[in-house]
């Protein structure tokens, strides 16, 4: 595998200088209406025999050594040709974010914001729909870069553009109203984010300020509930009181009746009060939870926390960025740390608000156990949190340099990413470096949520950002930040990362469901069913030519000046067939690569195409990006193996299948064929004998014979079958009421729960579940005690049964008077 | 999600109520008493609805069958003779998240608290509510109750009584905005618990008119309802209560009812001698008076006081 070259320069310079230059069409303003340039081969003879052995040995010699490669200056990858791009910002941008929406907030792009307000607007406007392009390009030029509160902007910039445009009269009245009539609808809290590098900081910030919001909200919500109704437990309690009946007490609380009152006495007499008192323990727990409550309160002050690598963009104004948010500035090697440390003493704070939300609750519905509540809680910690109790804590976010997360600090990174802790780690990486182990190492963790974002669609970024903050596990995710590339550099920069799938964009999340596959999403990446995304371009000349090529990822290394060296360009003459597109090089098996050179296409500033070979540290490094992104495919549900074998054997066995029907089938039906044939031929014989024979008038009668003999003897046989098993059953039903009438038994339905069967003998009647009345036991008593409780029994619902005694005395007696009850 | 599931601890036990829960002393009624089968249904009840007994409160005046709430392990008010209504109708008024039972005697309600129960039933104020009549004040010993039947013999009328009774059922049919209007016997636990059931299902002023037996003072009566099947008739068809097939098979008179029309329900009640056991009349959309005065409940003690005070410093001079 190709080792990576050292980061020692400062990224800037990383850069080829050339297709940054400011200069050119670069700059893309409408006026300047750069000429397209068209791209062409050129034609040549092949040279001769001599001349391609050399030129092929030497760029063998370089496909293996890096020898003698250089990428000449105006040479650029075919899919980063800047004369052909169109310079903008992407097309989300600058983008909204608005505080209300269905998941509490919600982002859009300025440009889809703006169209969907005027085309739902009250009395549309034509002209301001014409504007709608004017409008969004105002509005990015004049943001730039910034983050800004949108309804001042909104006015500032309708304002700027009517001065501009010079509207008069209606034109101006028609504007007025309708930039008047959206401003209007603006709602506070509403901000718009230009397109630069710090956008994400921009889209950090909101995020955490708006789980802020409704983090708040809904602590001060539960708080509010709980706390009144332990305020009056206490308070009843105090009314409670002993002291309250005493004597000094009642004369101040009727000291109007003075005269009337004799204290003294009044106290002696009063009762003591009617409810009983709460119990000491309950009184302290109760009255420790309200502290606990009123403190909470406190933490609502605070926001959310960022703990930022000292490393990162020095210089850089945090506060800027996170205003109202608790930064802290960690030095590499104690960043993960610090984050854990901190982490743990926090929620410290907020487990014991919930635990006395908790017990609250169960306080007010007097559902405290203190049996087993006392342990629970004794041993309570935020490990015990719900989701919607994880939500109430403010959340933790680091920020810190991927390279320093994986060099300085892999063993704690890897432990919080590893123990469950919800602290969101966004690895930063800039220097233009693609880092795949931690992404996948993070993953190995299994119970995180690990995401690679682009900042190219920031409602992808938001949304994707927001499921990693918002999930109760550990996070990781991973993005780009050049902070010193102008816009149209970054632009570049940012859609060569992601078109090379350099770093592609997913997300994986280990809450969503046990099977690995649905925890992937791919899906934000061009053609995410294609190993690279392969772009196709018109040639000049009368016919109409194209090419089409993989946007590789060599591609997007000849942007980086440390690998001008590792590109060649080959003569024209010495195109032949063992050039190989690197895309189709990467797919073929060593033993057929044999004698192949790998190739990209490069475009100069005439735009002349050429075929330029790689080295083979290139290939590596493709080998490695592409190793990456199958895995996600794999994963991502796209291309996977196990799913591709099952198919193909499927097919396979359904193959088989079909043909063994098939032949079969045939098989059968030229048997069928051939019968029929021939039966068609008896039959027409059979026919033709019968209509000169006629019918035989002895074979009906036979028929009839047959029938009522077999009939009879089975109708009988199933009578008597009949018959005998019910004699039987009602014998058996016999017995089994003369036994039932022997033993005692109670309807105990009826029961009235009178007391009165089990006052003369609680031993012999008892009260089931239901407090019905039933003989629990027949010798637990006599049969006296049992005629009793039957002639007692207000609704008649005991049954004496026979003696069971024999030696009992009266039992003739006895007998007589339990028959009436039997 | 951190490993151990928190609704295991938190929620845990989910608190199971038994028999048990509802029990509190033995009840010291006479053996054989009518009084013993409500109170042992009526556990049962709070049971099978898994009531809460610290949200449970049973409310009586006075008289045997109004004691009631000393055998209940829930909160309880035994009130003044006559006065279970209003008592019962104030606190659901102010705590509409309590269950309210009351327990009344034919003495103490159609009686002394005749003037209570009239405007109870017009008010409609969510709570079930039992009529124990023995025809009998069983408590100070053998008086003669309005429900008393003509000729009852009884420390009040030695040489028999003259006037016909009162019938609760034909009372409380005549009430503007009746809701529920049941009939059961205290000798039929099965009925009696699906009445009181039917009840407390019932939103609003749920009336059961239960014949009691009262062995001690009308002994004569008892034989004359336990020992004969054929006065019982059941009220079949449309709203009644819920009774098992078998149970239903045990009745030899069924008549079919149909429980919304009020005019069917008055017809019956004019034939006293026959005893119907259901529901009689049932209207789910009379109007609830307690829905009316819960507006402004969940103050706490602090800011009624302040609004107290802020009333009274209007007249500070
Ligand atoms: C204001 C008042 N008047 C009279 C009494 C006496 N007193 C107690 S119970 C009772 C009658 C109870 O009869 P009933 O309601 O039928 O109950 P039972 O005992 O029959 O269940 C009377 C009149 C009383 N306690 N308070
Ligand atoms: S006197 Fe009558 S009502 Fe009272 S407990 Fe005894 S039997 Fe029951
Ligand atoms: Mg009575």
């Amino acid at each position: 595998m190709g080792k990576r070259p050292s980061t020692t320069d400062p990224y800037s310079k990383l850069f080829k200088k050339d297709i940054f230059k400011e200069s050119d069409a670069l700059d893309g303003t409408e006026d300047s209406n750069p000429v397209k340039k068209i791209l062409s081969i050129l034609n040549s003879d092949q040279a001769p025999e001599k001349q391609m052995r050399e030129q092929w040995s030497k760029l063998r010699k370089f496909y293996i050594s890096g020898e003698g490669g250089i990428l000449p200056d105006h040479f650029h990858s075919i899919h980063i040709n800047p004369n052909e791009l169109d310079f903008s910002s992407p097309g989300s941008y600058p983008f909204l974010i608005l505080p209300t929406g269905d998941r509490g907030s919600a982002i859009h792009s300025f440009g889809d914001w703006l169209k969907i307000k005027l085309l739902s607007a009250e009395s549309p406007s034509p002209m301001m729909s014409k504007l709608l392009p004017r409008f969004v390009r105002f509005a990015s030029d004049t943001l730039g870069t910034k983050r800004s509160d949108f309804r001042e902007f909104w006015d500032l910039i309708s304002r700027d553009l009517s001065q501009e445009l010079e509207l008069k009269g209606g034109e101006l009245k028609e504007y007025d109203k309708t930039v008047q009539d959206i401003s209007k609808s603006i709602e506070s809290e509403t901000r718009i984010i230009g397109f630069s590098a710090f956008a994400i900081l921009s889209i950090i910030d909101e995020i955490l300020m708006e789980l802020s919001r409704r983090r708040k909200a809904k602590l001060a919500e539960r708080i509010d509930e709980l706390l009144p109704p332990l305020l009056e437990l206490l308070e009843i309690e105090r009314e409670n009181d002993p002291s309250s009946n005493d004597p000094g007490h009642l004369q101040s609380a009727l000291s109007f009746a003075d005269h009337y009152f004799d204290f003294n006495k009044l106290s002696s007499v009063l009762p003591e009060s009617a409810s009983e008192h709460l119990d000491d323990n309950r009184f302290d727990r109760i009255s420790e939870v309200i502290r606990s409550l009123q403190s909470g309160k406190d933490l609502m002050n605070h926001n959310a926390t960022i703990i930022i690598d000292e490393d990162l963009f020095p210089g850089r104004e945090w506060e800027a960025d996170f205003n109202g948010l608790d930064i802290h500035i960690v030095k590499k090697g104690e960043i993960c740390q610090f984050a854990e440390e901190y982490f743990e003493s926090h929620i410290k704070l907020f487990s014991d608000v919930i635990k006395a939300l908790r017990i609250a609750r169960l306080e007010k519905s007097d559902r405290y156990r203190q049996e087993i509540h006392d342990e629970v809680f004794g041993a309570f910690s935020w490990r015990l949190f719900t989701h919607e109790e994880m939500d109430l804590a403010a959340p933790v976010v680091v920020l810190a340099d991927t390279q320093t997360l994986i060099h300085d600090e892999l063993a704690m990174f890897s432990r919080i990413l590893g123990s469950g802790i919800p602290i969101k780690i966004m690895g930063i990486n800039g220097a233009g470096e693609t880092v795949i182990h931690p992404l996948t190492m993070a993953m190995s963790h299994r119970d995180t949520y690990v995401a690679q974002l682009n900042l190219l669609d920031p409602v992808i970024f938001y949304d994707k950002l927001r499921d990693g903050f918002g999930n109760y596990t550990p996070a990781f995710i991973q993005t780009p930040v050049e902070g010193l590339l102008t816009t149209k550099q970054l632009l570049i920069y940012m859609s060569a990362l992601l078109e090379s799938r350099a770093m592609p964009v997913f997300s994986y999340n280990g809450k969503k469901g046990s099977a690995w596959g649905s925890r992937f999403d791919i899906m934000h990446n061009p053609f995410p069913e294609e190993l690279w995304p392969v772009y196709e371009y018109h040639l000049s000349g009368e016919d109409q030519e194209t090419i089409s090529s993989a946007f590789t990822y060599a591609d997007y290394l000849s942007l980086d000046s440390r690998f001008a060296n590792d590109y060649k360009v080959v003569p024209i003459d010495c195109w032949t067939e063992d050039l190989l597109p690197l895309g189709n090089y990467i797919i073929t098996s060593e033993e057929d690569r044999y004698g192949k050179l790998p190739y990209i296409w490069l475009v100069n500033e005439l735009g002349q195409l050429h075929k330029t070979v790689v080295s083979l540290r290139i290939v590596h490094l493709c080998e490695d990006v592409q190793d990456f992104w199958q895995y996600l495919q794999d994963n991502g549900g796209v291309h996977n193996f196990h799913a591709e074998e099952a198919l193909k054997n499927q097919e396979k066995t359904l193959r088989e299948e079909f043909d063994s029907r098939v032949s079969k089938l045939k098989e059968e039906f030229n048997q069928q064929l051939e019968k029929v044939a021939r039966e068609s031929s008896e039959e027409a014989m059979d026919n033709l004998t019968s209509a000169l024979l006629d019918l035989d008038p002895d074979t009906l009668g036979m028929v009839g014979i047959v029938k009522s003999e077999s009939a009879e003897p089975k109708g009988s046989s199933e009578e008597s079958d009949l018959e005998e098993p019910a004699t039987e059953k009602e014998t058996k039903k016999e017995e089994e009421i003369v036994k039932i009438s022997q033993d005692p038994w109670i309807e105990s339905e009826l029961c009235t729960y009178c007391n009165e069967c089990v006052d003369i003998n609680n031993r012999m009647f008892k009260y089931d579940d239901n407090k019905l009345a039933f003989i629990a036991d027949p010798n637990a008593g006599t049969f006296a005690q049992l005629v009793e409780a039957a002639e007692k029994c207000p609704v008649h619902i005991i049954h004496p049964g026979q003696p069971l005694n024999p030696d009992e005395p009266d039992l003739p007696e006895l007998i007589d008077r339990a028959a009436k009850y039997n | 999600m951190y490993g151990i599931r928190p609704e295991l601890l938190d929620e845990f036990p989910e608190q199971y109520y038994c028999l048990e829960d509802y029990e509190k002393v033995a009840a010291k009624w006479c053996p054989g008493c009518g009084d013993h089968a409500v109170l042992g249904n009526i556990q049962k009840l709070c049971r099978d609805e898994q009531l809460n007994p610290a949200k449970t409160v049973f409310v009586s005046g006075i008289g045997c069958s109004s004691r009631f709430p000393h055998y209940m392990k829930t909160y309880g008010f035994h009130g003044l003779h006559g006065r279970a209504f209003p008592v019962a109708s104030g606190i659901k008024w102010r705590r509409p998240d309590l269950n309210v039972f009351v327990i009344t005697g034919d003495g103490d309600c159609c009686s002394i608290g005749a003037g209570a129960w009239i405007h109870a039933i017009r008010y409609n104020i969510d709570m079930t509510v039992m009529l124990f009549n023995n025809e009998i004040y069983g408590l100070t010993k053998n008086q003669t109750s309005p429900t008393s039947r003509i000729g009852t013999v009884s420390s009040t009328t030695p040489l028999g009584s003259v006037l016909p009774p009162i019938h609760p059922i034909q009372t409380t049919l005549g009430v503007s905005n009746v809701s529920f209007v049941a009939q059961t016997v205290d000798w039929n636990p099965p009925h009696l618990y699906a009445t009181l059931k039917a009840a407390y299902k019932h939103k609003g002023f749920s009336f059961i008119h239960i014949l009691q037996r009262c062995p001690k003072f009308q002994s004569g009566l008892v034989d004359q309802y336990t020992g004969n099947k054929e006065n019982l008739y059941l009220l079949t068809g449309n709203d009644g209560v819920e009774l098992s097939d078998s149970m239903k098979a045990s009745f030899k008179n069924k008549v079919e009812h149909n429980a919304n029309d009020i005019y069917a329900a008055r017809t019956l009640a004019e034939q006293p001698d026959r005893i119907y056991l259901g529901v009689f009349y049932r209207n789910p959309e009379a109007r609830r008076y307690d829905e009316y005065g819960a507006s402004n409940l969940g103050f706490t003690v602090d800011q009624k006081i302040s609004a107290l005070n802020k009333e009274l410093d209007k007249f500070a001079v």
